[in-house]
């Protein structure tokens, strides 16, 4: 049995882990288009402002490939699949035949077209890469303009101020995360990060972004004709599935590839996991992309066992996220920012201490826990169990208003 | 890798709060990493009606700590306990998002996430020893099936009897 698996991250690496647990025997294969072993991706934002070392980044341990009799192919790329052959090609020419193969290529960057792009001093902040040509620029008393209010477009600027550079965001949409925050705790992160020395504009984007004879940006233009300048641009206007190369095959697509609870795709033997998988979404009913780290991993462990014949079945994901901005703990959790008439909220809030909590009918649809983000976990997992809440709402909504200590939820209605 | 099979077992219905098992707990996370500055146990004692209950690490199967850890700092033993690497340990937090028991304590300004590592160095881990109520022990699962089922047999046997 040989296993191949592109790409070389969260997915692949619990891919692998899950498939030796089974088949000890069988072949496995991962291709990466990076020069690295697999490593932390989410702390390329640390590595930018120096929190963590070089050793420090990497995901598993040195001998991980060679424990689990795993050859990898880095910095090579698949070009094509033939599934009736089962065959992937390389770009380089060589081609390997497959007994099961996984798709674990996460994201890429959906960078707008927008001439200058492509200047020396212009970057995206998704790859370890990234980072390090980033560092190379980002030198103190250095002006920086980030571009997009997302998690990569606060963490980028937090990267950047903490190497000295004058941060300045520019946010397209009314408020910073607005995917996951509302307006009350959009409004604290916003404070706090202006506080910790990052400046943001938000509601307005950018129409025009200057370059001198040599290519190098230098600036950018507003819709309101405000005029900004820089030594340095970081564009983090979001990331899609990067399934470029399986684009004109008959794998099912849709902003992902659709999987099916055994994250099987809809060609025989190809499985997908991860960021470049569409999976089951438990809160909206539908299959859709939540790019997180914790559930690439638990989709690449189920796509593990099934690939190796154990069946296995994804439980299903929620979005939720927990980041830092300079030193301010930020949980949302489920549905954490939605104009649902159907769902009601329960909120506190006082200086930089925010907690909401999000019902729909006797069921915790999300959370947003701001300042103190304790035991978000317990949460989590009403939240993704759809638990009937009835018996301890009461005890959830004290919580919220009051102690924000400790549910004994964990005694109740905890997994087991 | 450690192979010491470890199972902390929890039997709540005597537990007054007495709180050797923190201050023994203390005493071993302090140790951990040079990082751990504040003191800081892995398990807490939380009201449950009229009596407490101890909350600590279940060690759950498939355990959400691990898959979450986006430092890969959080690894299963091969004897079965999910232990924590602190000095990879940088503080996301994402850990204390999916943990179902709330059983991991963040110590904000460290940046590193606690939890309970069993104490597999030792035979017997200082909390279940410093425990004089038997409400933390050494039970193996299999046992502790057992003796439930006993003690719920002996229950329904004198309740009848009573009756």
């Amino acid at each position: 049995m040989r296993h191949i698996i592109i790409g070389n991250s969260y997915a692949g690496i619990n891919a692998v882990e899950s498939i030796r647990e089974i088949d000890k025997d069988g072949e496995i294969i991962m291709i990466s288009d990076e020069s690295y072993r697999a490593y932390a991706r989410p702390l390329i934002a640390y590595y930018l402002s120096g929190r963590v070392t070089d050793s420090d980044m990497y995901y598993r341990e040195p001998a991980f490939y060679k424990k689990h009799r795993v050859r990898l192919f880095m910095g090579e790329r698949v070009g094509s699949i033939d599934m009736e052959k089962q065959n992937i090609s390389l770009d380089n020419g060589t081609s390997f035949r497959y007994d099961r193969l996984l798709i674990s290529t996460g994201g890429k960057p959906s960078v707008t077209k927008m001439e200058g792009f492509n200047a020396r001093n212009v970057f995206t902040f998704t790859r370890w890469d990234d980072a390090k040509k980033i560092r190379k620029f980002a030198k103190r008393e250095k002006r920086g303009i980030v571009l997009g209010g997302g998690l990569i477009g606060v963490k980028a600027a937090e990267g950047l101020n903490a190497c000295g550079v004058k941060v300045m965001m520019v946010i397209s949409s009314p408020r910073i995360l607005s995917l996951v925050l509302d307006e009350i705790s959009g409004e604290i992160v916003n404070n706090h990060l202006r506080r910790s020395g990052i400046k943001t504009i938000i509601g307005h984007s950018v129409k025009d972004i200057l370059t001198n004879p040599k290519g190098d940006v230098y600036g950018v233009i507003l819709d309101n004709n405000k005029r900004l300048e820089c030594d340095i641009l970081i564009v983090a206007k979001g990331v899609r599935p990067n399934i470029d190369f399986i684009k004109n095959t008959s794998i099912c697509i849709k902003r992902g590839i659709i999987v099916d609870r055994q994250m099987r795709t809809n060609i025989k033997n190809i499985y997908a996991a991860g960021d470049v998988a569409e999976a089951w979404d438990i809160l909206n009913n539908v299959n859709s992309v939540i790019a997180i780290a914790p559930l690439a991993c638990e989709q690449g462990r189920v796509a593990g066992f099934n690939m190796a014949g154990v069946e296995r079945f994804y439980s299903g994901g929620i979005g939720m996220n927990s980041i830092e901005v300079s030193g301010l703990p930020v949980m949302t959790l489920g549905i954490s920012n939605t104009l649902n008439e159907n769902i009601k909220t329960k909120y506190f809030h006082k200086g930089r201490l925010y907690r909401k909590l999000m019902f729909h009918e006797n069921r915790l649809a999300g959370a947003i826990l701001v300042g103190d983000v304790r035991y978000g976990g317990v949460l989590t997992h009403l939240i993704r169990s759809q638990a009937d809440i009835k018996d301890i709402k009461k005890e959830l909504i004290d919580y919220v208003l009051k102690t924000g200590e400790f549910i004994s939820l964990g005694t109740g209605l905890g997994r087991n | 890798m450690s192979n010491k099979v470890r199972n902390i077992t929890v039997v709540s219905d005597l537990c007054d709060s007495c709180n050797e098992c923190v201050r023994a707990c203390e005493k071993v996370i302090s140790k951990v990493s040079n990082k751990v500055k504040k003191k800081i146990a892995a398990i807490k004692l939380i009201r449950n009606g009229s009596s407490y209950f101890p909350i600590i690490c279940r060690n759950c199967e498939d355990a959400p700590c691990v898959t979450a850890c986006i430092s890969g700092c959080r690894k299963r033993e091969e004897g079965g306990w999910v232990t924590t690497n602190y000095e990879r340990c940088v503080g996301c937090w994402m850990c204390v998002m999916n943990c179902p028991f709330g059983a991991i304590e963040m110590l904000l300004d460290d940046h590193i996430a606690i939890k309970c590592d069993g104490c597999l160095d030792k035979e017997v881990a200082p909390c279940v020893a410093a425990c004089e109520k038997g409400i933390l022990s050494h039970t193996d699962i299999s046992d502790y099936t057992a003796q439930t089922r006993k003690e719920a047999a002996e229950r329904f046997l004198c309740g009848s009897a009573i009756r």
